[in-house]
């Protein structure tokens, strides 16, 4: 018990006992992507009656208008970003705009290199990382003020390609009054220095900076805020950072970053992008890191030292490494980023754990101990599948870009994720790209790691992404960058996930919330009865789905945010939804 | 604290003992081509390639459970071990394998792979048949 009421504190701690909020991307600093605050929809008799409660009136009918960045919730307004570089504050019932920032007459907030990763990654466009709430101070006043933040390039920064900067915004807008109309625009507090720098839009220039902050929603923990810098599709690539500054003056914390690459003071070494929000939990941050060797001639050695494809434990308030854990040695780096972030569990079963999928399908979850003394070896709970680490050649594992990218969420004990699962293990990578897994984070073996498999039904699919997950076998590469689901979220027993179809799908974990009407073998392409469990397999329950919206605006690669009665979705055709039981 | 941990013995060991129906149909919501037996095994094809006026190459994931499994590939083959331990018995010549081991297996070759663990086994057969 003393478990689960610490969790809670935390919990409460962490978001400022505001029970109808969702402040910052992933819930909370463990970015455990669920609600644990009281909410309508933590059952499965109010999720089945969610309708569509309200629309926004933002009015995006023309490209860029593309969601990519997540919704946030404080004080009754919706706070996002959207590629066309504008942030809006929508009032929370009616998601009728509030005010936007900046204002029509000033640029909108876009790099000039988005068009280098056209119809390949978006995160390089307008404003892609969701906000947080921070504590600012105002330079004018002198005064702390609550704050909206958010990163994203800033074009009136010489020479203007669109450096990554910090935004802090008033949580209230202000009116002004231009050529007779009245406008209600978001207010400036305060703006960070350069954190990611462009310095030119020549692709593949390795003269050039190209980072960006797109892909890493800030965490505010430890009044600092940590953002993660990556690149604009590793053309080319950059050297992954976390960078650090005061939550209150946006000083810059230079001597508490981490450089996944080489040391922070030299630019020659790359490689460690920082694709994924950084994670905050008692004394740590924890951040996941891309590849390396694409940036280098084949037969160099790398960067040195190289904390590329790994989960890492730091300091946070020193920025020291207390641990990395890094499974494919550089030797068999084709590109398996370690792009999802990681979820610390908090678990009632088995302690805390920092647990993460990586692009390759493989599922790590490492133990959190209370010591931030360093140390060599990382301390590894389990992988799913399990495999000796790290990986080496000829071991017949393959490790390349797929698309196991989304972060996942806490379902109390159980670990919600899109991940290759088994199939990794045999080489076919891509046959998770429809499912969430449940995986038991405490299970005592490895038989017993899957809890659940969900697909949500095939309707939610575009017929390009089932092409996509569909297992032909011929080859692990993309050649572009789709994605069938978007990162899960939950509230007590019930997950949402969005699709690529633009469905937001609900489900009831099968053990806890009643017995499901179907089973899955863990390697699904076995089928249950004869052939599962005398392959060594075991068969486990398919959730039951509760609700599958089909809101006909685009993909939804966001998460759904839970507060109160209602579910938030965005959406890749511009749209902002409201759903609630009706 | 005692009836939290009773409960959560209670739910994993109900995850890992699901009592499917024995007749349940496979799912319509399972996309990849399924397995189907191949002795004791259960084997799928990944791909083949029979452009060639010569040769035919088929190649096919298979998985070894907890019962050795006499395999007949029409033709040569080269096996690679994708994940698992165990033994591959080549006409009475047994080779300990495990990931990343490769064998290979004369046509008309008597093939037995044994999983020596308790975890799934699964290998690439790569199988070449001359044309006649």
């Amino acid at each position: 018990m003393p478990r689960v009421v610490s969790l809670l504190v935390v919990t409460i701690l962490l978001t400022g006992c505001r029970s109808s909020a969702w402040i910052m991307f992933r819930y909370n600093s463990l970015r455990e992507g669920t609600q644990h605050l009281g909410t309508d929809l933590a059952s499965p008799g109010g999720v089945a009656r969610l309708q569509i409660a309200a629309s926004d009136n933002i009015g995006l009918t023309s490209d860029p208008r593309r969601f990519r960045g997540s919704p946030i919730l404080f004080n009754d307004r919706v706070y996002i970003g959207n590629a066309n570089g504008r942030f809006y504050a929508l009032n929370a019932r009616t998601l009728q705009v509030d005010w936007v920032y900046p204002p029509p007459w000033e640029s909108a907030l876009r790099s000039q290199f988005e068009f280098a990763c056209a119809g390949v990654t978006f995160s390089g466009n307008g404003i892609a990382s969701s906000a947080a709430i921070a504590d600012v101070r105002d330079p004018r006043t002198g005064r702390t003020e609550r704050a909206v933040l958010f990163a994203a390039p800033d074009p009136t920064i010489a020479p203007g390609y669109g450096h990554g900067v910090l935004f802090a915004l008033a949580l209230e807008g202000q009116d002004v009054v231009r050529d007779g109309i009245r406008y209600r625009v978001g207010r400036l507090i305060r703006k960070s220095d350069v954190l990611a720098r462009m310095t030119g839009t020549t692709p593949g220039a390795s003269g050039e900076f190209h980072e960006q902050l797109g892909y890493s929603s800030p965490l505010v923990a430890f009044g600092r805020i940590y953002v993660g810098v990556a690149d604009h599709c590793d053309n080319p690539v950059q050297k992954g950072r976390m960078v650090v500054v005061n939550e209150s003056d946006f000083t810059r914390l230079r001597s508490q970053e981490f450089c996944s690459a080489g040391t922070c003071v030299d630019d020659r070494q790359i490689g460690g992008g920082i694709w994924s929000s950084v994670a905050g939990f008692r004394d740590s941050v924890y951040i996941t890191t891309g590849n390396a060797r694409n940036g280098y001639a084949a037969g160099s050695p790398g960067p040195t030292p190289n904390h590329a494809l790994s989960m890492v434990r730091i300091n946070a308030y020193t920025g020291e490494m207390i641990w990395k854990h890094q499974p494919v040695p550089y030797s068999m780096d084709d590109d398996p980023d370690w792009a999802s972030g990681t979820t610390i569990a908090a678990t009632a079963g088995c302690g805390d754990v920092a647990v993460s999928t990586m692009k390759d399908g493989y599922t790590h979850a490492m133990i959190v101990d209370r010591s931030t003394t360093p140390r060599a070896a990382a301390p590894v709970r389990w992988v799913f599948p399990p495999a000796p680490l790290p990986f080496r050649p000829g071991d017949g594992t393959v490790h390349v870009d797929t698309q196991y990218k989304r972060p996942g969420a806490m379902m109390r004990d159980v670990f919600v994720t899109s991940t290759a699962g088994w199939n990794a293990s045999s080489g076919n990578l891509r046959a998770g790209y429809t499912r969430l897994f449940g995986l038991n984070v405490c299970a005592p073996s490895h038989e017993q790691r899957i809890r659940w498999i969900f697909q949500p039904p095939d309707s939610s699919f575009t017929i390009a992404c089932r092409n996509l997950a569909l297992w032909d076998g011929a080859t692990v590469y993309e050649g572009v960058g789709r994605n069938c689901l978007g990162p899960p979220t939950t509230a007590g027993w019930v997950g949402f996930v969005g699709t690529e179809g633009g469905h937001l799908v609900a489900f009831a974990d099968p053990i806890a919330e009643g017995p499901s009407a179907e089973w899955i073998c863990t390697n699904p392409g076995i089928p249950v009865a004869q052939m599962c469990t005398a392959m060594n397999y075991t068969v486990v329950p398919v959730p039951r789905v509760l609700v599958d919206r089909d809101l006909q605006a685009g993909p939804i690669m966001t998460e759904p945010i839970i507060v109160g009665d209602s579910v938030y979705v965005a959406t890749d055709g511009g749209r902002v939804f409201r759903l609630a039981p009706r | 604290m005692r009836i939290l941990a009773a409960v959560l013995i209670v739910m994993l060991a109900s995850c890992a003992a699901g009592p499917p129906p024995a007749s349940q149909p496979a799912s319509l919501l399972v996309l990849e081509p399924p397995f189907t037996l191949m002795g004791n095994a259960a084997a799928r094809l990944v791909t083949a390639v029979n452009s060639d006026p010569r040769y035919a190459i088929e190649v096919y994931e298979i998985a070894v459970g907890r019962e050795p499994a006499e395999l007949h590939m029409d033709g040569a083959a080269i096996l690679e071990v994708r994940y698992g331990d165990g033994m591959v018995d080549v006409d009475g010549r047994t080779t300990k394998v495990s990931p990343g081991s490769v064998v290979s297996v004369a046509e008309g070759a008597a093939l037995r792979v044994t999983n020596t663990t308790p975890l799934p086994m699964t290998l690439r057969a790569n199988v070449i048949r001359a044309k006649r």
